[in-house]
């Protein structure tokens, strides 16, 4: 029965059943199946109210859709052509930047790939790379930057470890250091990458001069603010993150309207009601995944899953191997939070046990949550890149593949050189 | 005026009162946020619940783009399959697609109301003074308004699609 | 019969550590009649999610803040009110009196009890000396924006509190956002939010614990005996952890101190303005009927009598 139900629900998935419809069957089956009571649905439903951090989601969205009905992609390619022209791959490392900062901001709720990657996805290709590249890019850098301060995920694994109070004491501020070299190792290989996809496509490069980039950033000047407003607001601590997404959406609103004018004010509520139907789908599948990770928690089914690999494993190296494997699955199908309090006390011990330090367990826990978020099938990042750019899933799933494996390559080098993680903290 | 001209001239004011509120509450949410922001930095502080609020108007927005993505046909799915069937076929699994997402729907509104009930008896506020089953009504309208959408096109397929979307079959 | 409970209390927390030895206990003793089954970390959400899915149940409990039973037995926010204990031992000595009558309540709204479990005093916490209102008053305090207990705490004040989400408490200290917290030394060690002020107010502003609730009408259907052993083996599990986070809050209040965190000491003068505006407060909540009047005087009456043989030593 329960086979079958699983059997049954692949197929509606693959034959185009929209993903909430697929989730909230799977939730409302395992409910049924646990009889529990069915309106646990709609407990589930609203319980998305209580996540932090929710208010940030459509106002970062409705920021980047202002900017991507407007020529802001035109005038950040000539930006970048005229600052970094003499640079190869200067757009790409410059996008690559871009989303980690926001990520850190915003988590890895996909807000990066609906907000930065709408205004990077057209700039990538404006400035002569190709389509599929800029595609796989900007989809798999909706969730770099987890590693990084004030990710939410990295500073509950700190809190969550520091209250079991087993292990190694160490302080949230060793964990964030922790998380920069694996980071930066990331991006480097990201950009190696980068460098040698395009080798044959050669964007023009050209020297730097003054007066072109003069013209450009003055062309950019309304523009130029909004990097500085979001990122220098948070980490220069004017602002709290969820007002900085609120100021953001204002101050594009009245940037793109008023003062570029390139959106009438009368079209506003299209793009308004456009950007709301990307939030609904993504606060709704996330709302109704918290149903189906509810069911399994329930049904205690990562447990289940790691107390298998636990007992037939003995070695350190095996083990982490399949922890990444576990995780990338978890990764992709649980909401982030959920994991971590849910896995975190139970592979602790565990990995304890093996000497791996908890700081470095944490970035290998987040670094594999990273990549979980577009591991194909189900990774949830390659459904938004799929609905924002409104390109088929299975041309996510080839122009994210590549991606994928070098960052596998990083997580891989981060989970078995600890040295990595832990070199900076040592004192 | 027949039949079929009244139903449309409904659907149409719907659609319009939907998107109305939809933009509206959009509206409100930017709004109170940045109000808050002018609060806390010119006067030291805040609207007491203010937070909360914006997180109830953030699900009813979801629900209420959800609505329009249903009438728009785009939801995020998979179409592996569909692609590669011939037509005909792909116009049967898409029908009986509809029905299914139909029925998932119902059965959410349907035990939504449960929880709403729940609430209404307990009379639990948000912010101090908002019912808290005020807020959830939203819940078995927007997944009811869903379902219709969903059987709708079940028995209409190529129904509401806007410019530009290609129909998957 | 399994009890299904969830807490926001993490696994491997020492919380969940002494629930679960007092669980496996139950079970043993009752042949395996009762299983309870955890849920920690708030996986199955905060107090009001969890208290909806036991009126579906889904979960047949939580370990819950007792403000949050407040609709089931409106006196269980006795102990909250504002200012109302100025030690540990005006705590005790209320407590060893009147615990009982809050666990009869809660039970007679529907949840079975085991003794409350001590959360601990919440203190102002700031980048600056606080000794009089009218220095609070220019201080940008924080508030949990879901609890209107601490809010109405502090607007008591005359404060008008900033609501921020929890996660955006630390980075808030630190750059200067808000800079003051109403929280237990514990939270505030555990939350790092200690590393950001350099100053505590020797004011307890609130005291606060949390329960374990079992729905009645479950527990109701274990047999006789087995009851008695649940009651009797999670009591004793309560008082446990109820001695265990005494020792965490002093150890905690201590520490705080040794992090280079000075005490602030109102004088007694500057103590009494605090006092009479919380009174004010209190007054507020008991007209509106948030704590019945006869248990509030019955409570009042205790501490006078603590506080004057106190004073006559
Ligand atoms: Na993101
Ligand atoms: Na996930």
């Amino acid at each position: 029965m329960l086979t079958l139900a699983i059997i049954f629900l692949i197929l509606l998935a693959l034959i185009g059943t929209p993903l909430f419809i697929i989730i909230a069957a799977a939730s409302l089956f395992g409910l049924w199946w646990q009889e529990i009571h069915l309106s646990v649905m709609a407990v589930e439903i609203y319980r998305i109210t209580d996540t932090p951090m929710l208010v940030a989601l459509p106002l970062f969205t409705l920021a980047g859709y202002l900017i991507a009905e407007s020529r802001s992609p035109d005038r950040l390619v000539a930006l970048t052509r005229a600052l970094l022209g003499w640079m190869p791959a200067g757009l790409p490392i410059i996008a690559l930047i871009t989303c980690t900062f926001f990520t850190a901001i915003t988590g890895a709720s996909g807000v990066t790939i609906v907000a930065i990657g709408a205004l990077l996805y057209p700039a990538l290709k404006k400035a002569g790379y190709p389509g599929r590249f800029s595609l796989g890019m900007v989809t798999a850098s909706g969730s770099l930057g987890l590693l990084l301060v004030p990710s939410m995920p990295l500073i509950l694994y700190g809190i969550l470890v520091q209250q079991m109070n087993i292990g190694p004491a160490f302080e949230l501020k060793q964990l964030f250091i922790a998380g920069v070299l694996p980071l930066l190792l990331m991006v480097l290989l990201l950009a190696l990458w980068v460098l040698w996809a395009t080798r044959k496509e050669p964007v023009e490069r050209q020297p730097f001069r003054w007066a072109e980039a003069r013209r450009a950033l003055w062309l950019a000047k309304w523009e130029l603010p909004l990097p500085l407003i979001v990122i220098g607001g948070i980490y220069g601590g004017w602002f709290a993150i969820s007002e900085v997404a609120a100021i953001a959406a204002l101050y594009t609103l009245i940037v793109q309207v008023f003062l570029y004018r390139e959106i009438a004010l009368r079209s506003v509520p299209a793009i308004m009601i456009k950007a709301s139907v990307i939030i609904g789908e993504i606060i709704v599948i996330l709302a109704v995944s918290l149903a189906l990770t509810n069911v399994l928690i329930d049904a205690e089914v990562p447990a289940l899953v790691f107390e298998t690999i636990r007992e037939t494993i003995t070695s350190k190296y095996v083990f982490l191997f399949f922890l990444t494997l576990l995780l990338l699955a978890l990764g992709a199908i649980l909401d982030i939070f959920s994991a971590t309090v849910v896995m975190v006390p139970l592979i602790l011990p565990v990995a304890l046990s093996y000497g791996i330090h908890p700081i470095h367990l944490g970035i290998i826990f987040l670094s594999n949550m990273q990549i979980g978020y577009f591991t194909p099938p189900i990774g949830m990042n390659l459904f938004i890149a799929s609905s924002r750019f409104k390109r088929p899933i299975t041309e996510i799933y080839s122009a994210t593949l590549p991606f994928f494996f070098v960052l596998l390559l990083a997580v891989l080098i981060i989970t078995y050189v600890p040295a990595l993680s832990l070199a900076l903290i040592d004192h | 005026m027949t039949v079929k001209t009244l139903t449309a001239g409904l659907n149409r004011a719907f659609i319009a009162l939907e998107s109305t509120l939809l933009v509206m509450i959009l509206a409100a949410l930017l709004l109170l946020a940045n109000g808050q922001i002018v609060l806390r930095n010119f006067f030291g502080t805040g609207i007491m619940g203010a937070d909360n609020i914006m997180r109830i108007l953030v699900l009813w927005l979801a629900l209420f783009g959800a609505m329009v993505a249903t009438r728009r046909r785009e939801h995020i799915l998979i179409d592996l399959v569909s692609r590669s069937v011939p037509r005909h076929i792909c116009r049967y699994l898409e029908r009986g697609v509809d029905v299914f997402a139909a029925a998932v729907c119902v059965v959410i509104a349907w035990f939504s109301l449960t929880l709403i009930q729940l609430e209404f008896e307990d009379a639990t506020v948000v912010a101090g003074w908002l019912p808290v089953w005020v807020c959830q009504v939203v819940i078995p309208f927007s997944f009811l308004v869903m379902a219709c959408r969903f059987l709708f096109q079940a028995l209409v397929p190529s129904a509401w699609l806007p410019e530009g979307v290609q129909p998957l079959c | 019969v399994v009890l299904k409970i969830a807490t926001v209390s993490p696994d491997g927390s020492s919380w969940m550590v002494k629930m679960r030895a007092g669980a496996k206990a139950v079970t043993e003793a009752t042949e395996g009649r009762v299983k309870f089954k955890f849920y920690p970390g708030g996986v199955m959400g905060n107090d009001r999610a969890v208290l909806r899915k036991i009126r579906l149940g889904q979960l047949q409990g939580g370990a819950v803040p007792g403000g949050s039973l407040a609709k089931f037995a409106p006196n269980s926010q006795l102990y909250n009110l504002p200012l109302l204990f100025r030690s540990f031992r005006e705590v005790d000595f209320v407590r060893e009196r009147m615990d009982r009558l809050i666990v009869e309540e809660l039970e007679d709204g529907g949840f079975v009890t085991f003794g409350l479990g001590e959360g601990g005093l919440a203190y102002l916490m700031t980048d600056a000396e606080v000794t009089q209102v009218e220095q609070l008053r220019k201080k940008k305090v924080w508030v949990p924006d879901n609890d209107p207990t601490t809010v109405g705490v502090v607007e008591s004040f005359g404060v008008s509190p900033i609501p921020l989400s929890i996660g955006d408490v630390l980075p808030g200290l630190q750059t200067g956002m808000i800079d003051t917290v109403a929280t237990s030394p514990i939270a505030a060690l555990a939350l790092q939010w200690h590393t950001q002020v350099s100053h505590m107010t020797d004011i307890p502003l609130l005291y606060f614990y949390a329960v374990l609730a079992i729905d009645k009408k479950v527990f109701n259907r274990l047999e006789a005996g087995d009851q008695i052993v649940v009651r009797d083996i999670m009591g004793k599990v309560f008082a446990d952890i109820d001695k265990q986070n005494r020792k965490d809050n002093l150890d905690a209040f201590a520490a705080m101190q040794k992090q280079g965190i000075t005490l602030s000491r109102p004088s007694s003068e500057q103590a009494d303005i605090w006092h009479q505006s919380a009174e004010r407060a209190i007054d507020d909540i008991v007209q509106n009927g948030g704590v019945s009047k006869p248990l509030y005087q019955q409570l009042m009456d205790y501490l006078e009598q603590y506080r004057g043989a106190q004073a006559k030593l």
